[in-house]
């Protein structure tokens, strides 16, 4: 591979773990193929048609061996039909699937017939991603792979003595048993559920807290059309803090407010015992949060759900799974097994050496080298299946968005049997 | 009305919050088309607002007057918080002298309690929205929110006296300004308001960097948005709230943990109310903020106009479907008029601090 075009967007993503995922991936490949020119080719929402033209036109000349899509905005289908019109013959097509690629299925199916000959590879970002994606397109699924989303070590590893330092800086009590969850707080990512779950722990563990960061959205539940007000889910956290916790232990639930910086969110994850996170957000495809968390040695108990399931499967030694299901119209694990994988987890805090180990443990899964390696293998692979299109699965997944494109999957209780149907893969 | 002690009013305010923060009434409340009328004023009012409009979950039901079906509202869905500025108010004390229904009740912004007329008072409480969070971290960036409307917003000498005053505040510190000038919506053809505001920018943006220099960062609202706002102060530019008292943008950066510059503490006999993680309501039931004989003179003023035969007729002439055509807002331009006339009155007796 002498040559590779890597498309994303210049300006930065609207979701912070995307702005992290494209950087680091772009340092994969860098990586992973240290002897390649490696160009960057950026496109944006605001495009026309010419400037899509003169991008196609650059990358032509480029005469790449590989052309990877490395952002999940704007949508390429307006450069991959003008590319499938100048290239004569496609090299290899790498497209890293992000978590809205289900969303876009309108789009991606405007471009069937250019990527029958391009004969993409999809890189998708987890395992049960990789079945999901695999579930949409026709044949036994060759052509779609799975290599996780890179996190940089520089920014997320063991950090020697991190865990007293960072703690005695935020005048922790050394017996205080430190839950954390970081990311978005939005009703998908079940974060009042975790304060419910956290409340019956504390019952267990009257020295626990949890920590929540991240910024908070009203995002709602956008599949089935449940848009709140701005604002709702910052009250419920309010009243459900009030209510599950008297006057003297609320303290023990703390919003830390949004944290970007990758140096504070390391030092959160050094000072903590426990990652927390019981997600079942639509399209958790990997897991940028845990990710982190688990470069930095930290134990984690994790919902079953899409991506999160890759963590459990690979990092067996620091991860507790909880599975999920479909309940009264909410996905969401059962409140009594997620407290007790707390207290277990709670009841079993790492040494320095565990944090170390299980930190050379996630970076040898989920490094910018370990991705860029895995990177590497791929290219030297025969890719034997071709794309011989979509599976009448996407056709119904793109039906129902242009059905409903604000609730594609509402149904009168909830989630509709075709939500139930095409993410099984996802449960 | 024989007025109601304070102590019976704090009573009924808090029954009003526990009905109001039962799930039935946040569902009633939820089916906004049972409410909001969606009609032609009120698109163009939230339009015209934009993004100070913005609507925002609270249980006390924060609502502007345009966006209400009719006065009836204010009783069916009792408490309700007013969002408006000066001249809603004025608009809805005029129409109606009394509140419609003995249930009827209403919070209005503190800073605006002088529009209340004594046949309101016993109906009415008072709200400020205020941070609820330790400035624990450096601060290092200072947000300044510009709203350009017209000068009834606020005048550019009261601006220019308001930077002065910010500047010399944040002079010892290393601040990084950031400023986001929000225009608001001209509706139709109209190259007055267009000329106006355009020249209200520019003085705007003059202004600031008269004080601040060019090392300053224009922000976009849409970029505002993204952005993380836990490390920040901000002063957003409504000093008369003329237009609006309750602004989205405040809620948004409050709700993110930035922090207002001049920070307000909660007064003995105010009530906490949270709005979110990061900032909460702070409750009166009464409020003697404003110099009395000021106040006096104000309330006489709008008495008077208030009974006078020319007056009411040239404001009940009114239609809503001249509203936002040609120099028209939200109601009369006489009623606006006179609201900015007495605005100005109140504005005065507490004026930028630092001018003389």
């Amino acid at each position: 591979m002498r040559k590779i075009a890597l498309i994303c967007r210049r300006s930065p993503s609207e979701w912070v773990s995307c702005r992290s995922i494209t950087r680091n991936l772009i340092r994969s490949y860098q990586l992973g193929f240290p002897g390649a020119e490696i160009s960057l080719f950026h496109m944006e929402e605001s495009f026309t048609f010419i400037e899509f033209d003169d991008l196609a036109k650059r990358i032509q000349a480029l005469e790449p061996d590989v052309i990877a899509l490395i952002d999940h905005h704007p949508h390429p289908a307006e450069l991959i039909r003008l590319l499938g019109r100048r290239l004569s013959s496609w090299p290899r097509l790498y497209i890293h699937v992000f978590g809205d690629f289900t969303i876009m299925a309108n789009s991606w199916m405007s471009v069937e017939g250019e990527l029958r000959a391009a004969n993409p590879v999809f890189i998708c970002a987890s395992e049960k991603q990789q079945r999901l994606v695999s579930s949409f397109l026709n044949g036994t699924g060759g052509n779609v792979r799975w290599i996780p989303f890179p996190v940089d070590r520089s920014d997320y590893s063991f950090q020697p003595g991190g865990y007293d330092r960072w703690r005695s800086e935020r005048s922790v009590p050394p017996s205080d048993t430190i839950l954390l969850y970081t990311g978005r707080l939005s009703l998908q990512k079940n974060v009042l559920f975790l304060m419910r779950a956290f409340a019956g722990y504390l019952q267990f563990n009257p020295d626990a807290q949890l920590w929540l960061a991240g910024p908070i959205d009203d995002l709602g539940i956008p599949y089935i059309g449940k848009v709140p007000p701005q604002g709702l889910l910052a009250w419920d956290m309010v009243e459900l803090r009030n209510s599950l916790l008297s006057p003297s232990l609320r303290h023990r639930i703390r919003y830390l407010g949004d944290q970007d910086d990758p140096r504070s969110l390391a030092e959160l994850y050094s000072a903590c015992d426990v990652f927390v996170s019981f997600s079942t957000h639509n399209d958790e495809d990997f897991g940028m949060s845990p990710a982190e968390a688990a470069c930095c040695g930290t134990p984690m108990v994790l919902s079953g759900w899409g991506g999160y399931s890759s963590f459990a499967r690979v990092l067996q030694n620091s991860v507790r799974e909880v599975p999920v299901s479909l309940v009264s119209g909410r996905i969401q694990p059962d409140l009594n097994v997620s407290i007790k994988a707390m207290a277990a987890a709670g009841a079993e805090l790492a040494t320095e050496e565990q944090r170390r180990a299980n930190s050379a443990e996630a970076l040898a899964f989920c490094s910018s080298e370990a991705v860029g390696q895995r990177l590497f293998e791929l290219g030297r692979e025969t890719i034997g299946e071709p794309f011989s299109g979509y599976s009448e699965r996407f056709y119904k997944l793109a039906q129902a968005y242009r059905i409903s494109p604000k609730a594609p999957f509402r149904a009168a209780d909830g989630y509709s049997n075709l939500f139930r149907e095409l993410y099984e893969p996802y449960f | 009305m024989n007025p109601t002690s304070d102590h019976d009013k704090v009573g009924r305010v808090l029954e009003l919050i526990r009905g109001s923060s039962s799930a039935d009434e946040m569902s009633r409340f939820g089916r906004r088309g049972d409410w909001s009328s969606n009609s032609r004023l009120g698109r163009a009012g939230s339009t015209f607002l934009f993004p100070h409009s913005s609507d925002y979950f609270s249980i006390l039901k924060p609502v502007f007057l345009h966006q209400l079906k009719g006065v009836d509202v204010l009783t069916a869905y009792s408490p309700v918080l007013l969002r408006d500025g000066a001249v809603g108010l004025l608009d809805l004390f005029f129409r109606h002298s009394e509140p419609p229904m003995d249930d009827t009740f209403i919070f209005v912004h503190r800073d605006l309690a002088w529009t209340v007329p004594e046949s309101w008072k016993n109906a009415t409480a008072y709200y400020r929205v205020l941070p609820d969070v330790i400035a624990d971290r450096p601060v290092q960036d200072l947000y300044l929110i510009l709203s350009a409307i017209n000068e009834r917003q606020c005048s550019i000498a009261d601006l220019q006296c308001r930077l002065e005053h910010i500047r010399r505040k944040i002079s010892d510190g290393s601040y990084r300004v950031h400023v986001t000038v929000l225009p608001a919506h001209v509706f139709g053809t109209n190259p007055v308001e267009r000329d106006t505001r355009s020249g209200i920018i520019f003085e705007m943006i003059r202004a600031i960097v008269a004080q601040f220099g060019e090392d300053i960062e224009h922000v976009s609202w849409t970029e505002l948005q993204k952005r993380n706002l836990r490390s920040s102060r901000f002063v957003e530019f409504n000093p008369r709230r003329f237009y609006y008292a309750d602004s989205f943008v405040s809620h948004h950066f409050l709700g993110k943990g930035a922090l207002p510059l001049e920070e307000e503490l909660v007064d003995r006999d105010e009530m906490e109310l949270p709005i979110s993680l990061f900032h909460k309501y702070a409750l009166s039931v009464n409020c003697c903020s404003f110099d009395e004989s000021r106040l006096v003179e104000v309330r006489k003023e709008w008495n008077d106009y208030a009974r006078a035969p020319l007056f009411r007729r040239e404001v009940r002439s009114f239609r809503k479907k001249k509203a936002f055509v040609g120099s028209r807002k939200f109601c009369a331009p006489a009623l606006e008029a006179l609201a900015d006339c007495l605005a100005s009155k109140i504005a005065d007796a507490n004026r930028c601090p630092g001018s003389s």
